[in-house]
């Protein structure tokens, strides 16, 4: 699954801490999902997307494999 | 996974505290003999679960009546245990759903690790020696899971920083 939390999180110009806590979870957590190894959980990407004012599929997307 | 049975984040110093002069002093009993003098016990009756590892060695001591345990071992095993356990089952300082699932692969990898090096053992390692294995075993299982819960949610970052 791809993310495109990394371009997102540049447009805004955060850095991976400064997401991590607006969003209540430790940098570990961004910093796994941006080098796609970590899927969130339903309720995390819905805070995600919301606090880049996006929706869900904007920024997560399915791919072959999934 | 709701995070039920973990301590509060303060106890792992508490756990550092107790597991090394624990550990230290189980690898100076393990490979020294130490025993303290003043942890040892004499009870008046005959404990059964104290009999003398080899059958028919001259060191058993009154064999009859009284029965003399020392417990600096103990003490260094229970000791390494309690600090072990509470450096690997503290929470870390923000909890949040990708330290639990670490946390639990971490566990399952450090079972994996440990079994397998205990199969390892079994065939390599034979007759009293394998009693050095198994006193290790008490230990491993939780040492793996500390350094490998900790290297993926601290170390590993670091080394793909880019």
């Amino acid at each position: 699954m791809k993310n495109r939390i990394r371009i997102e999180r540049a447009i805004m110009n955060i850095t991976q801490a400064d997401l991590a806590e607006k969003i209540g979870v430790s940098r570990q957590t961004i910093n796994a999902m941006e080098s796609n190894k970590y899927v969130p959980s339903t309720v995390l990407a819905l805070k995600i997307a919301r606090l880049f004012g996006k929706t869900v599929e904007d920024i997560f997307e399915l791919e072959f494999e999934d | 996974m709701k995070s039920r049975f973990l301590f509060p984040h303060r106890f792992k110093l508490m756990g550092w505290i107790i597991a090394i002069p624990a550990l230290i002093l189980g690898g100076f009993v393990l490979f020294n003999d130490l025993s303290f003098d003043f942890l040892t016990i004499k009870l008046p009756f005959k404990y059964y679960f104290s009999d003398s590892f080899v059958i028919g060695s001259s060191k058993t001591q009154f064999n009859d009546e009284v029965s003399v345990l020392n417990f600096t071992d103990e003490v260094a095993a229970i000791g390494s245990i309690i600090g072990l356990i509470l450096i690997a089952f503290s929470k870390v300082k923000i909890e949040d759903e990708y330290v639990t699932i670490t946390r639990l692969e971490s566990l399952q990898w450090a079972i994996y690790f440990n079994f397998s090096l205990l199969i390892l053992a079994t065939v390599f390692v034979h007759g009293m020696a394998y009693f050095q294995v198994i006193i290790f075993n008490m230990f491993t299982p939780l040492v793996f899971f500390i350094v490998r819960f900790y290297f993926i949610l601290f170390l590993k970052p670091r080394f793909e920083k880019n």
